[in-house]
């Protein structure tokens, strides 16, 4: 015979350790049911440690869905329809792959800490049950469930601010104005001595070696407490003031779009600039114009030089309306429609055809770059 | 006696599973019983194998799958025997993706076969070669799971990847009872091929840690395709061609099955 084949029995490897593990779970759920039926003394113990072993072969366990509630400071304001439903979507195909992750209360329910999407998804599909993790109640839920959430892209912009901020105000005991104001005035100070870089430094360093670089920058004091809240949650305070603190500022609208259709942050700040201020129009006007615009956006998935594009064609329209009629055009188009009659231009000579000619091309395009 | 629900399942194409559902579907009819074969196949393979039109959507497993299914089966008698074909269609594929997002859609198959009994002793599920909702829903509807193993490389490991899959979707579906594979059938085997000829050998193994049983090969024959050709099983074709007891193992266990109480 010529040389062997490849082995199949390789390929069969994960099959047999499915196949092994969910015999060992029957096995052990077997067990459990034999202990309670001879109602042996050691019952409970025996159960509890067996039970124990199951949780370690799966690794968590499967909660009723009816059991949860969900976290009442949970920093996602945002469950859109399309995002619970490509949720449930994900779960069809891949199942669920990450646990979501419970705190059991007193009174033998749960409040979700992470996982209101897929909690969210499940339900939507009908599942009686969904597969968790349970752990012992932090010390601070409502900072748990922020730090859980920080690290996620998909919490937007919007909810990561108004999550922030209320953190802050909650752990420096400052008001949101005082707050704005120390970021505004700090971070012009730090910009100006090309500091910013130092700042950003700060990031990766110990809680101590924060404190003495904030000192260092000569950020001391209140402002300090406030900083150091910022760095603690690994933000970069530059950031929050750029990206994060316009969120809060954001007409009703905007915000509403982010949270129910998930306008993007990038977006929102772009479209918050056809405001009536700029438009010279009414708050009215303004909102209407704003959300044409946002949906459009969002119907077309523009992305941000195209929705900056679209913004400006906008203010253009406003800008350009406000001109209103010349006299000295108006006299113009008179004049020439008169003067340059049919039977005028038929009796010119051609070099005043010409030069004519030359005048009004470069009439044209001065007119069309003004009109485009 | 009771109802059983044989799931087809392969996780490649080609392996031979709708070879193995008509024939086993026409010995057991020969035998009388009555025998329903649902194509769940966007590609409609049954409808070669038994020598059918394509049916407009309405009059196929599309329909059974689709919201508005009253219990309307649209079932054809085949081969002159007590086996009646639903066919498959395109649009299977569309269905498939709505039922993605219906509530209970992994159960839908499942659901239907409840509400509608069909009269049948056994319904074949003849399933496409991928894992996918139709496949889920095949699982979820089966009482028992028949997988072709045909003996190249690539054909087994799509069989690997199968049993686990079959194990985690029952989990995640919470199927009680889980519907057990019946067995793994070596399929289109050819003797004069080392390859089939060590892979077989390498099998018992394999299905003894695995607990599942091993049937006797299914030879590769030409007469098969011919056969095929002509929408006959090959027990019509060619009476006497030795491939046609291929399937008797198989056909006494299901028959025991169904004779259980």
């Amino acid at each position: 015979m010529a040389r062997g084949l490849p082995q199949i029995v390789d390929k069969f490897k994960g099959a047999v350790q499915k196949t092994d593990q969910e015999q060992k779970i029957t096995d052990l759920q077997a067990e459990i049911e034999r202990l309670r039926t001879l109602q042996s003394p050691e019952l409970e113990t025996e159960i509890s440690h067996l039970r124990e072993q199951l949780q370690i072969q799966t690794g968590e366990i499967a909660i009723e869905i009816d059991l949860i509630d969900p976290n009442p400071n949970q920093p996602r304001q945002t469950i859109t329809q399309e995002s619970i439903q490509a949720k449930a979507r994900l779960f069809k195909k891949h199942g669920q792959i990450t646990p979501v992750i419970l705190v059991p209360q007193n009174n033998g329910r749960y409040i979700l800490l992470d996982g209101q999407l897929r909690w969210e998804g499940a339900k939507l599909l009908g599942w009686k049950t969904i597969r968790a993790l349970i752990v012992p109640q932090p010390e601070d839920l409502e900072q748990s469930s922020l730090l859980t959430f920080l690290g996620f892209e998909d919490l937007n912009p919007l909810d990561k601010a108004e999550a922030i901020f209320k953190e802050v105000i909650k752990s420096t005991g400052f008001e949101l104005d005082e707050i704005t104001t120390s970021l505004a005035s700090v971070l012009k100070r730090i910009e100006r001595n090309n500091q910013i870089k130092e700042l950003t430094k700060l990031l990766v360093c110990t809680s101590e070696e924060q404190k003495q670089g904030l000192e260092v920058l000569g950020i001391i004091g209140e402002d300090q407490a406030l900083f150091s809240a910022f760095l603690e949650f690994g933000l970069n305070p530059a950031s929050i003031k750029s990206n994060l603190l316009p969120m809060l500022s954001l007409p009703e609208d905007l915000k509403k779009s982010i949270r129910k259709k998930g306008l993007k942050g990038a977006h929102a700040l772009a479209l918050a600039t056809l405001s009536s201020k700029t438009l010279k129009i009414s708050e009215q006007e303004a909102a209407t114009e704003r959300i044409k615009a946002t949906e459009k956006v969002l119907a077309e998935n523009l992305n941000v030089p195209e929705t900056r594009n679209l913004i400006k064609g906008i203010k253009a329209r406003y800008l350009t309306s406000e001109k209103s009629e010349s006299k000295e055009v108006k006299v113009g188009i008179q004049k020439i429609s008169s003067s340059l009659s049919e039977i005028s231009l038929a009796n010119a000579s051609r070099e005043q055809l010409q030069s004519l000619h030359e005048i009004l091309t470069q009439k044209l395009n001065e007119i069309g770059q003004l009109i485009e | 006696m009771r109802q059983i629900v044989i799931a087809l399942l392969a996780n490649a194409g080609g392996v031979g599973k709708s070879t193995i559902s008509t024939h086993i579907a026409y010995e057991i009819s020969r035998r009388d019983y009555r025998v329903a074969m649902l194509d769940l196949d966007p590609q409609r393979s049954l409808d070669v194998f038994c020598g059918l039109p394509a049916a407009d959507a309405n009059l196929t497993t599309a329909e059974i799958l689709s919201k508005d299914f009253k219990g309307d089966w649209s079932l054809i008698p085949v081969w002159d025997s007590k086996v009646e074909v639903c066919q498959g269609h395109p649009l299977l594929a569309e269905k498939a993706n709505e039922l993605v997002i219906r509530k209970r859609g992994e159960y839908s198959l499942a659901d239907k076969l409840n509400k509608y009994p069909l009269p049948h002793n056994l319904i074949i599920l003849d399933c496409p070669a991928t894992l996918g909702m139709l496949n889920v829903n095949a699982l979820a509807a089966a009482t028992h799971i028949l997988v072709p193993v045909q003996l190249e490389m690539k054909a087994i490991s799509g069989s690997a990847e199968l049993v686990e899959w079959c194990i985690s979707t029952s989990d995640e579906l919470q199927l009680d009872p889980r519907p057990p594979i019946l067995g793994f059938v070596p399929s289109m085997y050819n003797e004069t091929t080392a390859m089939h000829r060590q892979y077989l050998a390498q099998l018992p193994e394999i299905a003894e840690r695995l607990g599942i049983k091993l049937y006797p090969k299914i030879r590769n024959s030409n007469e098969f395709k011919n056969a095929s050709a002509y929408g006959l099983p090959l027990h019509k074709f060619r009476p006497s061609h030795p491939a046609c007891k291929d399937f008797k193992s198989i056909v006494d266990d299901v028959i025991r099955l169904i004779k259980e109480k």
